[in-house]
Formats: C-alpha cells, sequence, structure tokens
C-alpha cells in the first residue's frame, strides 16, 4: 500500500510531494532447482502482485474516461479513482534497463507504483490523482518519452523482431516501425482520427508482429521468390525430411545420394512454389535474394465484435512494394495515404474495416488513388487462409502444375 | 575466418558491407520524434552493428544455436551471428522468455528486480513485453542457470517457447476493465497450474496456446492469435438499469443515436422505456459501451470456447471457430468448474488425439482444416454425431477474406504493370 509522506506545510502545493511506494513481493524460499524435478513452478496467484488499490476495487469499475490522449480515467463504484498514462514504447518494445529504470522512479514518485506493459508495445503507468496524472504525463514527454494514444488516436506500431534476433526474417521489421511512426506520430496526440487505429508490422509471413489477419493496417514481409538452397550448409544442420514435409504444396524433393540412397539435400521445384517462407522456417539454409524480397500491406482488419460487422479480416490492397531499407519511403507514402484518406472520409466510431464494408471497394480504390488490386490478384469470397486454401492444393502437383500454368495467363 | 572455412555457399549470401554505410543506415533510425529502438540499444550491451549490417545486405543477421540449460526444457532461445558476417568468433544472443503476473501487473519493486536481473545476468536489455506476453530477457549463455534461480526466487519463472503450452495471456479483465465477464485473470493462474506439465515438456507436434478475454470486445486480438480462446459472454439481452438510464438521458444522452446504433436494431424507445430484444442481440456491445453502467452485460452470464485461431501455421491465417458456444457462469467462484468443463473437452480429448493425428509443425487449426470440422467435432472433440452434424451445417460465421492469386504467381508483365501503376498513381498525391 503507497504512503503518503508530504511534511511540505504550506507550500505544499508548490512542490511535489514525494512518496515512498513500497510493495509486498513474493519470494520464494528454499531449493529452487531440486535435482530430478525440472517442472516449471506453479505460479504465485496474481493477487500476490497486484497492489491493494486495485484489488479493492476488482469488478467494480463503473466508468473509463478520456482526459486527455494519454490519460485514461478508471472510476470505482466505492468512487476511488485510477489513471492510467500511456507511453509509447520503442519499436518491437525494446527498452533498457536505465530507461525502465527512469519509467520506474516516475512510476514511484507520481503513480502508485505499477507499471502495466502492453502485448502492443505500450507501457501504461497507474496513479490515482488526476493531478499527479496531468503531472506525471508533462514529466515523461520532458524525459523524452512519447506519450499518448489512447481513445481515438494511433494506439501504437507494433512489429516483430526481426533483424534484432530472429533467423528466419525477410525484411526488417523494427526499422518500418520507426519510419511508419515518424510520418504518423501526430496521430498519437494531436490528431484525432475516427477510431482507434492499430497497425502491425511483421518481417515475415508467420506474423509474428501480432495478428496481421485482424489488424487494421498490417505490413508483412513478402520473399516474392522461390528461395534457393545452400547445399553445402544444409548437408551440416537441415534434415531433409522436416522440411519436406513443412512444405504445404509439396514444392520440396529429397536430394538422395544414388549409392546409398540416403537424403542428403533438398530440391525446391519453383513452378509449385508459393513463396509462403515454411522452408525458411524449418531450416536457415534457404536463402532468398534480398534485391526481391518485398513488403505487401494489408488492410481493415479487426477482432473485436464491434460495429455493424463484427470480426473482419484484413484483405491485401497492395501486393508487393520492393524493399528499401531504412526509411522505407514508398511503404510510407502507401500507408499515410491510406490513413489520411480514412480520416478524411471515415464516420466518428468507424474502423477502417468497417469504413471500407460501408462504402466497398471500388470507392476504397477511389479515394486512395492507390490500383486496384482485384485487376492483378484473384479474389475469392470463401473464408479461408492468406494464400490460397493450400490444404485443397495439396491434393495432386497436377492440379498446382494447372493452377499454375492458369496464373500466368490472367 | 577465411571464406574457405566458411560452412556456408558464399556465393549464395551477401558480403559484410561496408562500416560508413552500417554506420549511415543506423544513424538514419536515430532520427525522427518516434522512439527509435536503435537509441535504445546502444544503452546497452546489444551489438547493435550487427542489427546494421543485416540492414544494409536486406538479410538477417543471425542463425540459430544452441544453449545448455539442463532443467530448463522451455523457455530460453539462441542465436549467433550468421556465417554470412564473417565475425569470428561468432557473437551468441541467448535470450529467456519469463513468465510474469497476470494481466502484466508489475509493481515497481518486481519490475527493479528483473532490471537488476537483466543487468546481473544479461545484456540490460529486455523486450517488455512481446506479443506472446513474456517478457524476453536477453542473457548471457553462462548464467542461464544463475538467471534462473534469480528468477524463480522472486515468484517467476523461465518458459514458453519449443512445442509445449506456450505463456497464456489475459486481458486486464475487472483489474481495470469495466466489462469483464469473468476474471480472467484467475483463469490463467488456474490453466497454468492444471497444465503444468504441458508448460514444461516439449512434447506436441506444435505450441499450444490460451488466450482469455473478458468480453466480446477480445482487445487481446485472442480469436486471431491463439489455438483455444475463451471469450466472456452472455445470453439474452443486456441487462437495462433504468434508474441509471434516466440519469444517462437527463446527462445529455441521446437515446434516439442508441437505438440507431445498434447493427441489428434489436434496440426499441417508446418514448419512456428502452427495450432490448435478446434474440437479435448479436453482443457487439455498442449500447453497453455508449451508457455502461446503465446498460450492462446480461445477467446470465457464460463463456465461450473457440478453437483454431492462428496466424503463423502450414494453412495461413485464420479466426478461430466456435467449439462450445455457452458454458454457464452463475456467479464468479464457479469460475474454476466452468473451465473444468471445457478442460474435460480440450484436455481429455482433443489434444492426446492432436498429438496422435498432427502432422509434425501443424497446430489445431491446420488439423481441423485437414480432417474438416465434421470429423473434428465427432472424432477429436468426440461431440454426440447428431450434434457434430447440426453444428457442421450451421451457417459459419466467419467473415469473408482470401485471396485466390498472390503477387507471386503473377506473370512478370503483371507485377511490372502493377508497379507502374503503382509508381503513377503515387506521382498523383502530394
Amino acid at each position: 500500500m503507497p504512503a503518503n509522506t508530504s511534511s511540505m506545510g504550506d507550500t505544499a502545493d508548490q512542490r511535489t510531494r514525494i512518496r515512498i511506494v513500497v510493495h509486498k513481493l513474493a519470494f520464494r524460499s528454499g531449493d529452487l532447482t531440486p535435482v530430478n524435478h525440472p517442472e516449471k513452478l506453479a505460479p504465485i496467484p496474481y493477487t500476490n502482485y497486484v497492489p491493494e488499490t486495485l484489488l479493492r476495487n476488482m469488478g467494480k469499475w463503473v466508468k473509463t474516461e478520456l482526459i486527455t490522449p494519454a490519460i485514461v480515467k478508471h472510476v470505482s463504484e466505492t468512487g476511488e479513482e485510477v489513471y492510467s498514462v500511456k507511453v509509447i514504447g520503442p519499436p518491437n518494445s525494446r527498452f533498457s534497463a536505465d530507461t525502465l529504470e527512469k519509467l520506474c522512479d516516475l512510476a514511484d514518485m507520481y503513480g502508485i507504483g505499477v507499471i502495466r506493459p502492453t502485448p502492443q508495445g505500450n507501457v501504461e503507468i497507474l496513479t490515482d490523482e488526476e493531478e499527479r496524472a496531468r503531472k506525471l504525463e508533462e514529466e515523461l514527454r520532458k524525459n523524452g518519452f512519447l506519450v499518448g494514444g489512447w481513445g481515438n488516436h494511433l494506439w501504437n506500431i507494433q512489429p516483430c523482431t526481426a533483424y534484432l534476433t530472429c533467423t528466419t526474417a525477410v525484411i526488417d521489421a523494427p526499422s518500418i516501425a520507426k519510419a511508419l511512426g515518424d510520418a504518423l506520430v501526430e496521430y498519437v496526440y494531436e490528431k484525432e482520427t475516427p477510431a482507434h487505429l492499430s497497425i502491425k508490422v511483421s518481417g515475415c509471413p508467420n506474423a509474428c508482429g501480432g495478428a496481421i489477419d485482424v489488424a487494421d493496417v498490417a505490413v508483412v514481409g513478402y520473399p516474392a521468390q522461390t528461395p534457393m538452397v545452400d547445399d553445402k550448409w544444409f548437408s551440416s544442420i537441415g534434415s531433409p525430411l522436416d522440411v519436406t514435409a513443412a512444405c504445404p504444396v509439396g514444392a520440396i524433393t529429397p536430394k538422395r545420394d544414388p549409392s546409398t540412397g540416403k537424403a542428403y539435400g533438398i530440391v525446391i521445384r519453383p513452378e509449385l512454389c508459393i513463396a509462403c517462407g515454411r522452408c525458411r522456417d524449418t531450416v536457415d539454409a534457404i536463402v532468398y535474394d534480398p534485391k526481391k524480397t518485398g513488403v505487401m500491406v494489408l488492410v481493415g482488419g479487426k477482432a473485436s465484435n464491434t460495429g455493424p460487422n463484427g470480426q473482419l479480416m484484413s484483405r491485401i490492397v497492395v501486393p508487393y512494394i520492393p524493399s528499401e531499407p531504412p526509411r522505407w519511403p514508398t511503404l510510407v507514402k502507401v500507408v499515410k495515404r491510406i490513413v489520411d484518406t480514412w480520416v478524411v472520409n471515415a464516420n466518428k466510431g468507424e474502423r477502417i474495416g468497417d469504413w471500407i464494408s460501408r462504402i466497398g471497394w471500388d470507392k476504397f480504390f477511389e479515394l486512395t488513388g492507390l490500383p486496384d488490386v482485384r485487376k492483378y490478384l484473384r479474389f475469392s469470397e470463401k473464408p479461408g487462409p492468406l494464400y490460397q486454401p493450400l490444404y485443397r492444393r495439396r491434393l495432386t502437383e497436377t492440379y498446382a502444375y494447372l493452377f499454375r500454368e492458369y496464373a500466368s495467363k490472367i | 575466418m577465411a571464406s574457405e572455412e566458411l560452412p556456408i555457399d558464399p556465393s549464395l549470401w551477401p558480403e559484410p558491407p561496408p562500416k560508413e554505410k552500417v554506420e549511415e543506415y543506423l544513424a538514419e533510425l536515430e532520427k525522427g520524434p518516434w522512439p527509435s529502438h536503435v537509441t535504445e540499444l546502444k544503452k546497452t550491451k546489444y551489438p547493435v552493428y550487427i542489427y546494421g549490417m543485416g540492414l544494409v545486405a536486406g538479410v538477417t543477421p543471425w542463425a540459430t544455436s544452441a544453449a545448455k540449460a539442463p532443467g530448463i526444457y522451455s523457455g530460453v532461445l539462441s542465436r549467433m551471428s550468421h556465417p554470412w558476417t564473417r565475425i569470428n568468433p561468432p557473437i551468441f544472443e541467448d535470450h529467456a522468455r519469463v513468465l510474469i503476473p497476470s494481466a502484466q501487473v508489475f509493481t515497481t519493486t518486481l519490475l527493479r528486480f528483473l532490471i537488476e536481473a537483466s543487468r546481473r545476468y544479461g545484456w540490460g536489455l529486455m523486450q517488455f513485453i512481446g506479443g506472446t506476453g513474456d517478457v524476453v530477457l536477453n542473457v548471457v549463455r553462462e548464467k542461464l542457470i544463475e538467471l534462473d534461480v534469480f528468477l524463480r526466487r522472486i515468484g517467476l519463472d523461465i518458459g514458453g517457447s519449443g512445442d509445449v503450452m506456450r505463456n497464456t495471456v489475459s486481458c486486464p479483465g475487472p483489474l481495470l476493465c469495466p466489462y469483464a465477464i469473468y476474471d480472467t485473470l484467475k483463469a490463467r493462474d488456474f490453466t497454468y497450474s492444471c497444465l503444468i506439465d504441458w508448460a514444461t515438456y516439449p512434447q506436441f507436434p506444435y505450441k499450444i496456446k490460451f488466450k482469455y478475454s473478458g468480453c466480446p470486445i477480445d482487445c487481446l486480438k485472442a480469436q486471431a492469435r491463439a489455438d483455444y480462446v475463451v471469450i466472456g459472454t452472455w445470453r439474452g439481452a443486456p441487462d437495462i438499469d433504468n434508474e441509471r438510464l434516466k440519469q444517462w438521458i437527463e446527462e445529455g444522452g441521446d437515446v434516439e443515436e442508441l437505438v440507431k446504433s445498434c447493427p441489428t436494431g434489436a434496440i426499441s424507445w417508446d418514448g419512456s422505456r428502452l427495450n432490448i430484444d435478446g434474440s437479435k442481440c448479436v453482443k457487439c456491445m455498442e449500447c453497453i459501451r455508449r451508457t455502461y453502467p446503465a446498460i450492462k452485460p446480461g445477467r446470465e452470464k457464460g463463456l465461450t470456447v473457440l478453437v483454431g485461431g492462428t496466424i503463423k501455421s502450414r494453412t495461413g491465417p485464420k479466426l478461430a471457430k466456435v467449439l462450445i458456444p455457452f458454458i454457464p457462469l452463475p456467479s464468479p467462484d464457479k469460475l474454476e468448474e466452468a473451465l473444468m468443463t471445457m478442460f474435460q473437452v480440450i484436455r481429455d480429448r482433443i489434444v492426446p488425439k492432436w498429438d496422435e493425428e498432427g502432422w509434425r509443425r501443424e497446430r489445431i487449426g491446420d488439423t481441423l482444416i485437414r480432417v474438416t470440422w465434421h470429423r473434428f467435432l465427432s472424432d477429436f472433440a468426440k461431440f454426440d454425431p447428431d450434434l457434430a452434424a447440426k453444428i457442421t451445417k450451421a451457417k459459419p460465421t466467419e467473415p469473408y477474406y482470401t485471396y485466390g492469386i498472390t503477387f507471386f504467381n503473377m506473370s512478370e508483365e503483371q507485377k511490372k504493370k502493377y508497379l507502374e501503376d503503382l509508381e503513377k498513381a503515387m506521382e498523383s498525391w502530394q
């Protein structure tokens, strides 16, 4: 329980009241890694971590109110209030220990000593007085943090790890997030959007950068080529059967040693390949030509059941933009265009998906000025995955050949 | 390392880029008002130069490696600098996934311990937090066991990678949100304690994820990201508190607007009384969000269980399908019972069967598509055959979405034409 210590007398409001926040901590004791007992330890119930202010009001909240784009007020039945101040983290929410320590200090000084990171890459600092919340916002800004993003604003841009640690990334996602962020930063605080906007960036079709299929705007790294195989490396690290099994269209066959019949490598048939990147997932010895890789842009997805449409899945609107690190000028221009068009044309409360459902895709391409992608890609109205109902294509290889033939004629 | 000694075929991989270029690219990413990851990385021991090399070359600079961590079967991931970077000896990048308290509530006291851990045993860098809901802490390889002991001491644990049950994520639920229908945090703790063996040993064809969303708004995007999704819901119409509604109207609430905002026209207003038709309600929460607490989620609360939402998988992204439409939750303390009802289907029937029949690296959503929904319901979930047939015939509720031919499958001329069209379109914008 946070304790207020103020001994300022008459000039209390002129000085910053400093309070010491002490929280209980659930320590485990005894031998923590007993021999022959390597199971994970059962979790300590969450009630041990939650401060009493929140515990008292659990499930009793009646009202949520936006104070500024950075502050949200939660009012409880009991009349208690909790303010949550939102800080937008760096791409991939990579925080150094120093920065986190600074946030801890601020959370202790102005808050109730609670920091909540969110899966989107934001950090929420909780406090219990409006005055303190405003002061905290100001202080955060002074310390160089980007605050804002509650309500009808850009919530965050969430990229995957990509070149920071990932072994399978096709393109780099954090640099895209940074470039997009610089272009759209005004939507975090100053300018209002019609509704909640969240952007996801992923380095490859695995899409670890969040739910790209239900994001308002999603950018996905796209190999756009049949991969090459590094035979030399593959022979030492790869397992041909694993990679063969991973391919959803059966485009990979093992290369066998004619004398022993043992598989030592793989062959990828370009005529069957759909560039899904599953083989790259399984083994590192698969090479993409960096000159051919690029990104695609999807828009209009949402997972929440709100609005007239309920859940929507995103659709590709730009199938390919060549990669241009580190600032990605074309991509930034396209995404900014889409967001700006939505901001100008949508009704209040309409997320991108709802807006497009209302006006139709024809109108969307007309308004944004993007080339109508439906002329180039073939869309089907059936529910299914990103790259075509692959499980059906697995049926026969002949079918895949035919499909490829057909595709080249359109 | 001389190029002949490289384990890779150097003709396929890029050359290490020149130093000036790398520094130029990194400096470029430090400009601008958005927080920069490069600035942040420079404050730590992270080898940011390697990241820059990858950025210039357009190829990831990391390759798979393995760290020995006896007793920790999941939760540690290792990388080493890729052979094409020609860094000799290679730099290792190991990180541990730290399971954190439910709803990511960190008291500063706990966070300071974590910061201390990252300084003492790692690079002073962490991903706070990753998409899976756990903190990813960079570790020095030799200090891995020490880190594990330290984390266990402060009540946390390492886990959540490989073919195990991954970290379970819940929305903040009743902790901060007025709409939460059940205690998502308790549900998360309960799941982990019940299925702790699943979380420890890699034993499945691929990963398993549970996600808990408190209401149909689904802030977690659980339906698109988890194998087993639990969403709080209710039966019938939302609960109207007439006193509070009157107060809401007096405070300037627009009833006409409220009636219009309902997507199915379930709300009617006769001048003095608001009526909601429960059979028409699709639980979009629109009226609740506008007027809370005058209109609240209905009294007959319960859980909906969905199965098979994934992005990263064989058949591409898909939304989850409804497996159990409604498990009644008459009072909050019956939550464990309701979850056990769900586990009876998932833990005792679906997962063992999936373990048996699933292909390698195939999540339940893919298996479900491969074996068909009907067979999944009758063989995997072992539903009554009549019920399974009935569910299969019901109109699918998923939204449309799909692409027949992708860019990759287009002919060269088409590709070229598209890019020209795009360029032309962009010229007309300012």
